[in-house]
């Protein structure tokens, strides 16, 4: 490709990037926590409860607060090492979904629960 | 960095640069990188043989620009069976496995492997990246995955960058191509 770019015979029109220098310089190192959104439609699901799912599973992926001043604001960290192929990767992506859909699943019926037990109380009640 | 830009005329106060794991991964991933030894005022690196350096625990690094800037004190001098030893360790006796594996790993892949594990491991990282926030459950801190701001892919968002396969994507020709 370069040697083509190179000649005065042709024109490239396609190029294939060297991707890297295309993203922001970093380690492989993910750092990621529950949106907004999801922390407030579920406010009673605690981040660190994916640490300790994954725990279980063999994963050890920490959660913990940032430094002062962001002490509020908790990550969860992944380091990618040459062995986190990218079908370890979705291994791990499947996990982290599955263990949020399950919760979600979990916390929504208790609600619920919740929910005809005030109506059935003010059902007694009236 | 920032200081030999924002103050070069200030003295040459030596600096060790911390390095840690990622000086094993920026001379790889992004070879242009300004943080290392082409700084004039950094004397000393250090980092982790294990974790990026790809091999066991136990092995560290400390690389000086030159012989003049390690202090005398950390040598250690042994006179022993009629010779001088001189030493230069933090431990004096200790397991060489990791150091070999190190050794074997550096001959192994050389620059080239150890680029090409830094470039599978942030390729890796961004799928994961991606996955996470494109799920709507996750926001993702870091930014590796990310386009520069100043990247012309990312100027041209609109037009050529192709969000299902961010891999590969065009050069923006414009009405140059003919």
């Amino acid at each position: 490709m370069k040697k083509i770019q190179r000649s005065a015979f042709y024109r490239l029109v396609t190029t294939f990037f060297d991707v890297l220098q295309n993203y922001e310089e970093g380690l492989p190192v993910v750092a990621f926590r529950f949106s907004d959104n999801f922390q407030e439609t579920y406010p009673e699901i605690q981040q660190k409860w994916i640490q300790i799912l994954l725990r279980a599973k063999g994963w050890i992926v920490p959660n913990y607060e940032l430094a002062p001043d962001l002490e509020k604001v908790q990550i969860l960290r992944v380091v990618v090492k040459e062995n986190t192929t990218e079908a370890v990767s979705i291994l791990l992506l499947i996990l982290l979904s599955s263990f949020i859909e399950a919760v979600v699943q979990l916390v929504d019926r208790l609600l619920e629960d919740i929910v005809s037990d005030v109506e059935y109380f003010d059902l007694c009640k009236s | 960095m920032y200081l030999c830009v924002l103050f070069p005329s200030y003295p040459l106060t030596p600096h060790s640069v911390d390095g840690a794991s990622g000086a094993f991964v920026a001379p790889f991933a992004h070879p242009k990188l300004l943080w290392d030894f082409k700084l004039p005022r950094v004397v000393s690196i250090n980092t982790s043989g294990h974790k990026f350096g790809l091999a066991y625990v136990g092995v560290g690094w400390v690389v000086w620009r030159s012989k003049q800037y390690l202090p005398k004190d950390l040598i250690f001098e042994l006179h022993y069976l009629g010779s001088v030893e001189y030493s230069f360790s933090l431990n004096f006796s200790r397991p060489a496995a990791p150091i070999i594996a190190q050794y074997f790993n550096f001959v192994h892949l050389g620059f080239e492997g150890y680029r090409a594990v830094a470039k599978d491991d942030l390729k890796n990282a961004r799928l994961l990246s991606r996955a996470l926030e494109k799920s709507g459950w996750y926001t993702v801190i870091s930014d590796i995955h990310r386009l520069k701001v100043e990247d012309h892919l990312q100027k041209n968002a609109n037009n050529d960058f192709d969000e299902e396969n961010p891999e590969v994507s065009i050069l923006p020709l414009g009405n140059n191509i003919f």
